[in-house]
């Protein structure tokens, strides 16, 4: 068995490509969770341009939730939902002093304090391809068929966490993280993909900063 | 792979399918432009009730066999047909958000005002003006993008026009790399009739066209929204 976990080991590592991420953290005011805390962790969608991928929020909100210091995270669908019309694309606070005059409805203030969500984590960014090169060509015939050749490709996610406190009506501090790699797909017959997982690493990186931020006193 | 000459021997004769043969190349090119239409099916179903305050009217609600059954058709150059009925999923969503911002909401089958139900304050009879869709291979983005244009009229016992007024939507969803086409459309679709939804939820209480009815019915009920 574990023969087999180091024969595969470094199969595993090569057939990654790299990824560098850098997270950072500004904290404006003080955090805490206590027991009957609920968090959820919403994508940005009003952008024309681009959208917060709903996997990455899904994401973020599976590992904020994972683990013995697992945070408890409301589902982005569930919380959307119960508080419709109010987190629609067009509808949904985009700035903190927006929250004021949303909470001031008794319907939507009511609604929050039911599902117990003392945090709302707002996630705005998304992963790109930048720049891809190399050439590949495949060809089939009646004897059979194979690719020849190298392509690459570079992706970058950059994202932004804002973190909005509902009890204090004031945004609590931003967490960002940027990541990037390169791909790789060498093929001499077979392709075979190395592939960075940029979004993945981003992801991995936010959650574990915002599990900190949210658990610290600050 | 072998390249055959062709034989400088003259041709003897050269038979034409007869028969049910004939039918054959007509048969399979019915099959292949069969293939050229993209139906997405926006079926009915999960829309959220708003959380808004009730007014304490009667609102009658009329679907026309048109709204009902209104499907959007239309040739995208080098992408095929398309065929997007969004008919049942508009319904649905009436149907669930209409009862949150009214006490009591009454579908009627007919605007005849003999036919109507006593004790309306009003019949609200939406209707389709426009409808545009987008798919990532036009406008070069990752994303299947639907707009909607729908005309609100809000008509008396008598059939008379009290106000008309715009309700615009728009929904988008991103392309993903083992989704289809029409998984995709359907989800920019629902997508749009959530965003009508919640426009037509929060905006109603504020239509300027509607103002001085809905002072005035409110104003009869002694009620302040």
């Amino acid at each position: 068995m574990i023969r087999t976990l180091l024969a595969t080991l470094p199969l595993t590592l090569l057939l990654a490509g790299c990824v560098s991420a850098t997270v950072e953290e500004v904290r404006s005011g003080a955090t805490g969770m206590r027991d009957t805390d609920q968090v959820v962790v919403l994508g940005r969608r009003h952008n024309n341009g681009y959208e917060t991928e709903p996997d990455f929020v899904s994401c973020v909100g599976n590992s904020l939730g994972s683990g013995r210091d697992g945070i408890a995270v409301l589902p982005e669908r569930q919380f959307v939902d119960t508080l419709f019309p109010f987190f629609e694309p067009r509808t949904a606070p985009l700035e903190i002093r927006d929250l004021p005059s949303l909470m001031a409805n008794e319907m939507v203030a009511t609604r929050l304090q039911e599902q117990g969500v003392r945090y709302l984590v707002w996630l705005d960014g998304s992963t790109s391809t930048n720049d891809t090169s190399g050439s590949m060509t495949c060809a089939v015939s009646p004897a059979g068929g194979g690719c020849f050749g190298f392509v690459t490709w570079d992706r970058e996610s950059t994202y932004e966490a804002s973190i909005w406190d509902l009890e204090t009506m004031t945004s609590v501090g931003k967490i960002s993280t940027d990541a990037s790699g390169t791909s790789y797909m060498p093929a001499v017959i077979l392709p075979v993909p190395l592939i960075a997982r940029v979004q993945s690493s981003a992801c991995g990186g936010m959650a574990t900063q915002l599990k900190a931020f949210l658990h610290s006193k600050g | 792979m072998r390249y055959r000459v062709p034989s400088k021997a003259p041709r003897t004769s050269r038979r034409r399918p007869s028969g049910p043969l004939f039918l054959v190349p007509t048969l399979l090119a019915l099959l292949l432009a069969g293939c050229g239409t993209t139906t997405v099916q926006v079926t009915g179903g999960d829309f959220p009730k708003p959380i808004v305050p009730s007014m304490p009217l009667t609102l009658g609600v009329h679907f026309s066999e048109q709204f009902r059954s209104y499907r959007l058709q239309e040739s995208v150059p080098q992408r095929g047909d398309w065929s997007i009925d969004i008919g049942n999923a508009q319904v649905s969503m009436l149907r669930a958000v209409l009862p949150a911002m009214f006490d009591q909401v009454v579908e009627v089958d007919s605007l005849e005002p003999e036919t109507l139900p006593q004790g309306l304050n009003a019949i609200l009879v939406p209707s389709v003006q426009e409808m545009q869709f987008a798919i990532p291979f036009q406008t070069r983005s990752n994303f299947f993008e639907v707009w909607i244009r729908y005309e609100m009229s809000l008509i008396d016992q008598r059939g008379d026009v009290i106000a008309r007024w715009p309700v615009t939507a728009y929904g988008k969803t991103r392309s993903l790399m083992l989704e289809t086409a029409e998984a995709a459309m359907r989800d920019a679709a629902i997508n749009a009739l959530r965003d009508a939804g919640a426009f037509l939820a929060i905006g109603f209480p504020n239509q300027q066209e509607l103002r001085p009815w809905l002072e005035r019915e409110l104003a009869a009920l002694d009620f302040t929204p």
